[in-house]
């Protein structure tokens, strides 16, 4: 397995991630992956380009009285190992994208 | 806000996991998982939702921050390592004088531990390139005691006890029999042998070995007389005598003027069982007939099989032995052949069949040098060892040219166990660079064996591609001398405190005691270690010596065997001693042949024995050596006649049989009385019974199967009387020709007399010096690795006294300012290498006891604590200190007093 193979996971995860969850956090809801298998795979994917990260505005984060956020974005090298993964695995291609940009409400 | 003014357990737990993630991640990480876990718990606050499910829920979360900061360790290393990396390329590349020794002295030692590592691995660790190898076993005689006839290798088996096994056995769910021969390949001239393998009819399906192209043999190719077998070749072979031509199949190939059908070639890691020595061609056993032209393979008194099984499923090593003990009284009573001479039946018959483990293959070769071997990996070891401790005081010295960079980093905030790493990269990379050059270097090294311990009459073949063991040794070996040479410097100089290096950073006096006796005791043991070394070397070099000059009894310049053989002719058995003597005539009238004889053991490369006792005294039979020899055999050996007359006319066959005897034989069978006139009685041997030979008369004593042993009883019968000669036969011709000129001129004679003659010449002296190689591979590594050795503690005691001298600067300036004289600030120096080499021999001694003990079998008449060698060795060692002193103590006179002085 090459380092930039994806297994089913980080795919869901990229897939997930190009449908608008971008925080590390939202992705572990609407998944329902655990933290520890969610953030060792945002490296990696980072690792292999797959994503980049930024930092959320300093002034957001000052109104929420919090630091800021962590963001994840597909990249173009991310989108096309995703196309190809979407071929291997059937099932990721049938998950549509929810209507809505706010996670659901959901316990934890 | 809650959360945001107390801190919650959840980010406590943040925070301290971050303690584990790499520094330079460690802000950025931390705040991602601590405005994620705050996010969440203000949303959840919002929505009224922060209840004790939810807030252990945050808590879990959390906890997998512990499996991503895990995540991001090896990035530490990546870090810290590259930096490290970089920085040691830098610092070696600076000192390029040291690198370069370091570098070539591992490169090196490592070189030569590997490629006699490699030589072991291929001859004794490696299993045999077939399937399953572990569960082959050989079914063997537990002793030859009981064998009798012609006795090709120890241990084998006859073609009749073979067949019994094979129907007898249930261990096995295969089993087979195969054995070794050589057959002629030209069709008259000088005779091009090719490597035969036999085998039987289940050979390579029980050993999993497929055809590479066309097939293998099976059983029903083994039958017994069959008429036109089909012949294997080995890959080798086919490449070197096809090219490697795709259509080999349906060839036909002529072998001892029989053609073969080519019906398959087997794969290229294939080399038969015995490791040391591949094959050319493999025919059925029942082919051996037709090659050899007569049917005594099969006979119940030629030993030449060796029998392999593959251990049933369930069944172990124990069982088989134990089933094999079992079946071998009925066995062995049913193959005794009825011929069997009288007084060994009962051994043979009670001989017993055991079974070991043969994962490994058979071998000459590991039974030769083994133990040669590992020895010289030891000594390989030891030189490895001095090269390390050179290396480490080399590093120490260096390392007090360092003591500020070293002090000021630490001042810095460098912590001491950052700085080791950063030494001992530097040291790994010395050791991985000096490893790689080794491992080239053990390549060319250990062929370099293989062709040494090669003899055009037995060529070595071992395959000596690294495996994962050749691979894991070299690594092994790389991180061992790493850390030996590199560990104890870098502990020593990261040891200090850094104010005080940085303030003392000017030349102090003297130098501190505590870091020279480290340093002096890594020298002792330099010396030590090359004591024992040179030791080694002079011992195994006069071992040599003593035994290349042995009385052979006989002189074998000059003389060329020639082997001849003439079935083609196709003479009547009257004809074939007529034809003999015309054979020798011709032989002898070449102009440059002083004398030829014939003979049918070839001093030290044959063997043939029996019993024998005087006619008229007790029946008390005790072994003699035997030689059937022509008239003029002495005169071309240069053996003296003492006493009686040579073999000559009178000796034919009907006339009473007549023998010559040695004076070894006259002393242990008729104490020294002249035996000329005597009779002798030879003990009934297969295909002849007891039978008295008149002693005709009485040459000197001659080495006859082995230069190591002392001298035997040998009985010497006419070739003349034997009237079972076949149509060939081997003559010694001395001549004063070169060996080229006279191996020329006897293909022309023969080939005058008749062209399918063939013929095969080998030098007695090159074949007698093969006999000794052994020897001569000890003394020479073990002198190659002796020198490499002084070298070595030439370098180290050097290197300890100029170190020693330049940081005395001073002190010597003082003595020389208050009247010291040249003379004595010599000695000082001087004394000092003296007194080194004093204590390295003192404690070098007793390990030389300890060791050289394991070098004792493979001594010739030479204990191994011989007081010469070691003397020789000790005082070898003093030379060296004084030629490695002088340089150093002669500078040490040169210290200018005001200028020692003013630089303080």
């Amino acid at each position: 397995m090459g380092r930039n193979y994806l297994s089913y996971t980080m795919a869901l995860i990229l897939q997930v991630v190009e449908h608008g969850y971008r925080y590390g956090f939202d992705i572990m809801t609407v998944t329902g992956l655990a933290s520890g298998t969610v953030y060792p795979a945002l490296r990696r994917l980072e690792d292999s380009g797959f994503v980049g990260s930024k930092w959320e505005k300093a002034s957001v984060a000052q109104a929420a009285q919090r630091p800021p956020r962590k963001y994840y974005e597909v990249t173009k090298t991310g989108r096309t190992a995703l196309a190809e993964a979407r071929q291997r695995f059937r099932l990721l291609a049938q998950i549509e994208p929810l209507a809505t940009n706010k996670p659901a409400q959901q316990k934890g | 806000m809650p959360g945001a003014n107390a801190k919650s357990p959840w980010l406590w737990l943040i925070t301290l996991i971050g303690v584990i993630v790499p520094r330079r991640l460690r802000a950025d990480w931390r705040q991602e998982w601590e405005a994620e876990l705050l996010h969440r718990e203000m949303l959840l606050a919002q929505w009224h939702q922060l209840n004790w499910r939810t807030k252990l829920s945050l808590l879990s979360h959390s906890a997998g921050a512990m499996i991503d900061a895990l995540w991001l360790q090896p990035r530490r290393w990546e870090d810290a390592m590259i930096q490290d990396l970089r920085f040691g390329v830098r610092m070696l590349l600076k000192h390029r004088g040291f690198t370069t020794i370091a570098i070539l002295s591992l490169a090196l030692g490592i070189g030569a531990n590997t490629a006699i590592f490699q030589l072991l691995d291929a001859v004794r660790l490696r299993m045999l390139p077939v399937r399953a190898p572990q569960e082959l076993v050989e079914v063997r005689m537990a002793d030859m005691e009981g064998a009798r006839g012609g006795i090709w290798r120890e241990p084998s088996v006859t073609f009749p006890i073979w067949e019994q096994i094979r129907d007898r056995q249930q261990a096995f769910s295969g089993v087979f029999a195969w054995g070794t021969d050589t057959a002629n390949l030209a069709p008259g001239g000088e005779v091009r042998r090719a490597r035969m393998l036999y085998v039987s009819g289940d050979f390579f399906n029980t050993l999993g070995v497929n055809a590479s192209r066309g097939r293998v043999f099976t059983n029903t190719d083994d039958q017994r007389g069959c008429a036109a077998p089909g012949i294997v070749l080995s890959h080798d072979f086919w490449q070197r005598e096809y090219g490697g031509d795709a259509n080999i199949i349906g060839r036909q190939l002529t072998l001892a003027d029989h053609s073969f059908e080519v019906v398959g070639v087997t794969p290229a890691n294939f080399f038969g069982m015995e490791v040391g020595r591949s094959f050319d061609l493999s025919l059925p056993i029942c082919a051996a007939a037709l090659v050899r032209g007569n049917n005594r393979m099969y006979s119940g008194i030629m030993w030449w099989l060796t029998v392999n099984g593959r251990l049933k499923p369930g069944w172990t090593i124990e069982q088989a032995a134990a089933h094999t003990q079992t079946i071998s009284p009925d066995l062995f009573a049913t193959a005794l052949p009825p011929d069997y001479p009288q007084p060994s039946v009962q051994t043979y018959l009670g001989s017993k069949l055991i079974a070991v483990a043969a994962g490994t293959g058979i071998s000459q070769l590991r039974e030769n040098y083994e133990q040669s071997l590992w020895l010289l990996l030891a000594i390989a070891a030891l030189v490895l060892l001095i090269a390390c401790a050179n290396l480490a005081n080399l590093l120490m010295a260096r390392a007090s040219a360092r003591e500020r960079e070293i002090a000021v980093r630490q001042a810095l905030g460098a912590s001491r166990g950052r700085l080791i790493r950063q030494l001992l990269v530097e040291s790994l990379l010395l050791a991985s660079v000096g490893a790689l050059l080794g491992a080239v270097l053990a390549q060319a090294l250990s062929r370099l064996l293989v062709a040494f311990l090669s003899t055009a009459a037995d060529p070595v073949f071992l395959d000596l591609a690294p495996d994962w063991r050749v691979l894991g040794f070299i690594t092994g070996l790389a991180v061992a001398t790493c850390l030996l040479f590199g560990l104890t410097p870098a502990i020593r100089i990261t040891r200090r405190q850094p104010g005080a290096t940085i303030i003392a950073s000017g030349r102090g006096m003297s130098a501190t005691r505590e870091r020279f006796t480290l340093r002096r005791a890594l020298t002792v043991v330099q010396v030590a270690l090359s004591l024992v070394l040179v030791a080694g070397a002079l011992l195994f070099s006069r071992s040599l010596a003593k035994i290349l000059t042995i009385d052979l009894g006989f002189r074998d310049e000059g003389v060329v065997t020639a082997t001849a053989q003439f079935q083609r002719l196709n003479l009547p058995p009257e004809r074939v001693p007529v034809f003999k003597d015309e054979l020798l005539e011709r032989l002898r009238a070449i102009p440059g042949v002083e004398s030829a004889a014939l003979t049918n053991i070839i001093p030290l490369r044959d063997w043939g024995g029996g019993s024998a006792w005087i006619d008229g005294a007790v029946r008390e039979p005790k072994p003699t050596r035997l030689s059937r020899v022509g008239s003029g055999y002495f005169q071309t050996l240069e053996v003296p006649l003492l006493a009686g007359r040579d073999f000559d006319g009178r000796d034919r066959v009907g006339a009473p049989d007549v023998a010559i005897v040695n004076q070894t034989f006259a002393r242990r069978f008729l104490n020294g009385a002249n035996p000329v006139g005597q009779r002798l009685w030879i003990e009934a041997a297969p295909g002849s019974p007891d039978t008295l030979y008149e002693i005709v008369g009485l040459v000197g004593d001659t080495k006859y199967a082995d230069l190591r042993e002392e001298f035997r009883p040998i009985v010497y019968y006419a070739a003349a009387q034997d009237d079972g000669a076949g149509a060939g036969g081997m003559f010694l011709i001395r001549s004063r020709l070169p060996q080229g000129e006279i191996v020329a001129a006897v293909k022309r004679t023969l080939n005058e007399i008749n062209p399918a003659i063939t013929v095969s010449f080998e030098g007695l002296k090159p074949l007698i010096d093969a006999t000794v190689l052994r020897e001569r591979l000890m003394a020479t590594l073990s002198g190659f690795f002796g020198l490499l050795a002084l070298l070595l503690a030439c370098i180290g005691v050097y290197g300890m006294l100029s170190y020693g001298v330049a940081s005395r600067t001073t002190e010597i300036g003082i003595r020389m300012a208050l009247g010291a004289r040249r003379r004595d600030v010599f000695w000082m120096i001087l004394r000092e290498a003296l007194w080194l080499v004093a204590i390295g021999v003192v404690v070098g001694l007793p390990l030389i006891f300890a060791v050289t003990r394991l070098a004792a079998t493979l001594l010739f008449e030479l204990s191994p604590t011989d007081p010469i060698s070691l003397v020789s060795a000790a005082l070898l060692l003093l030379g060296v200190a004084i030629l490695a002193g002088y340089l150093p103590s002669r500078r040490a006179t040169r210290v200018d007093p005001m200028v020692a002085l003013r630089c303080e």
